[in-house]
């Protein structure tokens, strides 16, 4: 069986990943394809309120990129690169604010601190983000060649920390890119922040209102200024990445960790500082919200956070299964089509590349909302009613709007592998997947698994299109939202908690699986 | 009686239960050439990180112009206060630096006199001058290696340490490094420890010549 | 060109990356080939059994906090042996969210057969668009004509009351009408939910009704110049007075209730009593059956269980505190009973349904800013 799957030409494997592609995303984005691009309705709406709101939405998410940057960055050089007590553990726990859902760090933060307005939002944007410029400045990092650390290191630790610094600062502003592009489409956190605070509004809540009023396609018309700022956004990431590529050099020896003597302990401190803001404070925040009551009440802390989180598992625990359900058939469609699509696009040239481009990427930038519109107009069909019903729906749409974000993670890993490898693997008569699977995916496969990690854990996370959806209409994210609507704030909180530890607890299993294998690409 | 640049005493280091140096002893005086061969593995790269103190001893001790750089595992003089300059095999270049920032940064690190205008006459005397603002990726093999003994002559230390510096290069190509090699000890007056696998490049080095087996050094 | 000039250098040749050796890497071949092997396997089955599920009895969209609709859901299953598929929306669309669903598959293939909405605009909205169906209630017979369609396209029960929520805690005026919301030493107090969506938008179009729309635009206006604070959502408004940023806000019973269950110092004002005021509005939760609904037996079976007045009662006793509209209902303590406890707005709520969808545009782009 394997003999005839791993055919000699990648041909038939591209087309199966764009067949997949079709029916996950090109096909439910058709309806709102045309809306999309109603320049003319597009003109109706834009006016000056509608330009303020767009520059709100940008200039927030610069300030979210700027925080994410200043936060994580820093974090990740100390954490990867300089030798202190703790070091190890900060450098597990990096990734782990990521899964936080952005609301419930800006309902710990406004617990905490009472902070709201755009601010606020910038902040929790930051901080929800900061794990992007960390995640890929210390992979960057971990490229550095060791002659040229050591060669700093000659001159001074100064010299080899700014060395770090220099090496790692464009993969520090992709994840800053990032994290604009997330935060320019959310329209949750600043809503909350409106909430508890003096009423603001972003671009996104002009989408979500047009959405609402007229239908989805008013919805995608108005998502266009977004949508095109997105590609825009992207376009300058890619560009960065390919100026990084020629930065990374390592020769296998990777440059060892700097002990600055009397300086670790300013630098665990710091460590500890910012891992408390990142993670540590909202996770604390929330562990007391789900105790927390009025002055009136008369039960303890103790009797109404234990009473939060027997509701959190036992009323919310079927839809946490439905949603680990379809979010993990989406990360496993995700394992096969993440390196086929990545794969395609290293060997893609010119306008056949910048379509293709175009077409993975489309189903992020669009609203979600309309992209579940999208599929009940195209999926609700009489003869496809058991599939509509199904959570291979969900599974899909989770798998197409979130492959962009495992397709850009493999495009970056594999285009560090030397095409010679492939190439010597093909003149040995090596099939295709043999090819794509052991020698351009085999030293990165550690990405592999986060590219998939990464889309269940978006999907958890989807909301919009996902009540739209039958099978996924009573998820753990519906719930969520729902409750925190309702004022049911013991609740939130607990069940915020016990998602964030469902998704803590594979990263933190893989992460300190990776740092068992440091040899790993 | 002046103290040597480079006296080692009972240099012990070993990787778990295999040992690399033992009881190593070495001496060497300002401006002397002195080159190490030995077989790959054998411990002629780990001698030299421990010289620059990027890699701390099992015991032994180092000194440098009389001032104790390491005493048994501890490291009492920092790399970056050595006034030794390492070339490594791959070079180490900074991938994010221009051939003009290389010298200008290291020369303005170390707080030596107009980092510029300095930095601009070394690589002009190595033939680099037209190429300042180009980065190491787009420099060719040879043009990268000057690169490499321009940041050690904009730094003008009195050790030099070469790690294999000519070992992947052709006849005609190690003899131009060579040359350059003679021009920065021209110009800075260092002593250089040369490891090498291959008895020609030690020969060409000149000065004294040992071999490195089972962990200590004899006179060739 | 610019786009494409961006793209044509955004990825990397593989041979200008540096070399990267490959160490023990079989897996990732491997994991993808088991992933074949077992794909008939596995997935095949998986993917029959997900896509031939059981068709349910009974397909209900709810509007109603699941929280609160899915235990008399599961009562009615209990009872009648029949399954039922529910559908509920996320409470920041304010069952705009089910009703366009209900739009957009009533084109190819319609699936929703009772909507339980728990507001009254939108389901006037799908009758208007021709999408309900009658059935007058046997169970309904005791809620005023005027929570009724004469024809039984939808019929009105547990209802929400717009009241003001005070802080007991201090010595500061409460409004007592809505005007009052125009006189600085009451507003620089209080707030209110941005009329954007939900009871509060339903609210503005009811007054808009009564007073004309420019008028209720300018109102707006002026309370805002007032210095009323204009918050996201009624919850929030709540939350910020039990919190002690505001005296008072203008909000639901619902909200009400669960900060006066929560332990806060807090009490409820009705607004509009006495002669010559226009009374309190009462938004009710409705119930419509769909015309598309291929189960409509099961239907009325459900329509005639939760319009009883036994669930009037359940929803009266829960933590929102419906208000109860069946003639003798049991209330509970800190209800208050319509028409006795407090006088009732009358509203023409076709009227309110037509132009709900225009004034929501209006006010977008008043308060969207």
């Amino acid at each position: 069986m394997i003999t005839w799957l791993n055919t000699r030409s990648p041909r038939p494997w591209w087309a199966l990943a764009l067949l997949a592609s079709l029916i996950a995303a090109w096909i439910p984005l058709a309806p709102i394809l045309a809306p999309l691009v109603r320049i003319d309705r597009l003109a109706q709406m834009l006016d000056s309120r509608t330009a303020m709101l767009l520059w709100r939405s940008i200039w927030m998410s610069s300030g979210a990129g700027l925080v994410a940057i200043f936060l994580g960055w820093p974090y990740a050089i100390m954490a990867c690169r300089l030798r202190f007590p703790g070091a190890g553990l900060f450098k597990l726990l990096m990734p782990l604010p990521l899964l936080l859902p952005p609301l419930m760090v800006a309902q710990a933060w406004f617990g905490l601190t009472g902070m709201t307005g755009a601010w606020a939002s910038i902040f929790t944007f930051g901080v929800c983000y900061a794990p992007l410029p960390a995640l890929l400045a210390s992979r960057s990092l971990a490229y550095q060649s060791a002659a040229a650390h050591e060669s700093a290191l000659l001159i001074g630790p100064g010299f080899a920390i700014g060395e770090m610094l220099r090496i790692s600062f464009l993969p520090a502003m992709i994840g800053a890119c990032f994290a604009f592009l997330f935060a320019a489409s959310d329209f949750a956190v600043p809503d909350y922040f409106a909430t508890v605070g003096d009423l603001f509004h972003v671009y996104a809540a002009e989408i979500f209102g047009n959405s609402r009023n007229y239908d989805y396609a008013a919805g995608a018309t108005s998502s266009l200024p977004l949508v095109l700022l997105g590609f825009l956004v992207l376009l300058g990431t890619a560009n960065l990445q390919r100026r990084q590529m020629n930065f990374e050099t390592s020769h296998g020896r990777s440059a060892t960790g700097l002990n600055l003597r009397t300086g670790q302990f300013f630098s665990s401190g710091l460590c500890l500082a910012l891992i408390v803001v990142l993670l540590l404070a909202p996770l604390g925040r929330i562990i007391y919200e789900t105790g927390m009551q009025g002055p009136l009440s008369e039960r303890s802390w103790s009797e109404v956070s234990s009473a939060a989180f027997h509701d959190a598992v036992t009323r919310g625990r079927d839809d946490v299964l439905r949603t680990l359900s379809y979010s993990g058939l989406a990360g496993l469609m995700c394992l096969v089509l993440a390196p086929l699509w990545a794969h395609m696009l290293l060997k893609s040239r010119s306008i056949r590349r910048f379509a293709l481009m175009i077409g993975v990427t489309l189903p992020l930038l669009v609203p979600s909302v309309a992209l579940g519109f999208g599929s009940i107009l195209m999926f609700n069909q009489p003869w496809l009613e058991n599939f509509y019903n199904s959570i291979w729906l969900p599974a899909l749409l989770v798998a197409g709007r979130f492959l962009p974000i495992a397709v850009w993670i493999m495009v970056e890993r594999m285009g560090r592998i030397p095409e010679a490898q492939e190439d010597a693997a093909a003149l040995a008569g090596c099939g295709y997947l043999t090819r794509l699977f052991r020698y351009r995916l085999g030293p990165v496969r550690s990405a592999w698994w986060l590219a998939a990690g990464l889309v269940v854990a978006f999907g958890v996370r989807e909301l919009d299109f996902a009540i739209l959806l039958p099978a996924a209409n009573q998820s753990a994210a519906v719930r969520y939202y729902n409750a925190l609507h309702f004022s049911r704030d013991n609740f939130v909180a607990a069940y915020g908690l016990v998602l964030a530890i469902l998704l803590f607890l594979p990263v933190m299993l893989f992460a300190w699986w990776r740092n068992l294998r440091p040899s790993q690409a | 009686m002046s103290s040597p640049l480079l006296n080692v005493q009972s240099l012990q280091k070993s990787f778990g239960a295999q040992k690399i140096l033992v009881d190593l002893n070495l001496q060497l005086e300002a401006g002397q050439r002195i080159s190490i061969q030995g077989p790959s593995g054998c411990g002629k790269s780990t001698l030299l990180r421990i010289l620059a103190g990027l890699e701390s001893p099992d015991d032994g001790t180092i000194s440098l112009s009389g001032k104790a750089a390491n005493h048994k595992q501890y490291i009492l003089l920092q790399p970056w206060q050595r006034s030794t300059q390492m070339v490594f095999q791959d070079l180490g270049l900074w991938p994010t630096r221009s051939v003009l920032q290389h010298v200008i940064d290291v020369r303005k690190a170390s707080n030596l006199t107009d980092p510029k205008g300095e930095g601009e006459k070394i690589l002009n005397q190595l033939g680099l001058g037209h190429l300042l603002k180009r980065r190491p990726g787009k420099l060719s093999g040879g043009e990268a290696r000057r690169l490499a003994f321009a940041r050690v002559m904009a730094l003008e230390p009195k050790l030099i340490l070469l790690d294999e510096a000519f070992s992947s290069l052709d006849p005609d190509n190690r003899e131009q490094g060579f040359e350059m090699l003679e021009q920065v000890l021209a110009s800075t007056g260092a002593a250089v420890i040369l490891v090498t696998h291959d008895p020609a490049e030690a020969e060409r080095l000149g000065g004294t010549a040992y071999r490195m087996m089972e962990g200590q050094l004899s006179c060739v | 060109m610019a786009l494409y000039l961006g793209l044509k250098s955004a990825f990397p040749k593989g041979n200008e990356s540096e070399l990267s050796t490959p160490s023990g890497h079989g897996m990732g071949l491997a994991t993808f080939c088991m992933m074949f092997r077992l794909s008939p396997a596995l997935l095949l089955p998986l993917f029959l059994v997900a896509c031939s599920g059981e068709t349910p009895d009974l397909v209900v969209y709810c509007a109603l906090d699941q929280d609160l609709s899915e235990p008399l859901i599961k009562e009615f299953e209990t009872r009648t042996g029949l399954t039922v598929q529910t559908q509920f929306d996320v409470e920041r669309n304010k069952t705009v969210g089910l009703v366009n669903r209900i739009l957009a598959e009533a084109k190819n293939n319609p699936h929703c057969d009772v909507f339980w909405n728990n507001e009254i605009a939108h389901t006037l909205r799908l009758q208007q668009a021709g999408l309900t169906v009658p059935y007058l209630s046997p169970a309904a017979e005791g809620i005023p004509a005027a929570f009724r369609d004469a024809d039984g396209h939808w019929t009105g029960f547990a209802a929400r009351a717009r009241v003001i929520l005070y802080r007991t805690d201090a010595k500061l005026p409460v409004p007592t009408k809505l005007d009052d919301f125009l006189d600085p030493k009451f507003a620089q107090h209080g707030a209110m939910a941005a009329p954007l969506t939900g009871t509060t938008l339903t609210n503005a179009t009811v007054l808009a009704e009564l007073r004309g729309r420019q008028e209720v635009l300018d109102w707006f206006t002026a309370v805002k110049a007032a210095g009323l604070h204009f918050g996201s959502g009624n919850a929030d408004v709540m939350r910020r007075t039990t919190s002690g940023d505001f005296h008072w806000c203008f909000t639901d019973t619902d909200d009400a209730a669960k900060a006066i269950d929560a332990g806060h110092p807090v009490a409820v004002r009705y607004l509009e009593q006495g002669a010559g005021t226009t009374g309190v509005l009462l938004i009710p939760n409705t119930l419509c059956l769909l015309d598309s609904g291929k189960n409509q037996s099961a239907a009325k079976q459900f329509a005639d269980f939760i319009l009883s007045f036994e669930t009037e009662s359940r929803l009266a006793h829960s933590v929102s505190r419906q208000i109860p509209l069946h003639a003798g209902a049991l209330i509970p303590d800190g209800v208050g009973k319509p028409g006795t406890d407090f006088q009732l707005m009358e509203v023409d709520w076709t009227a309110v349904a037509a132009n709900i969808g225009d004034l929501a545009i209006v006010l977008q782009e008043a308060f969207v800013r």
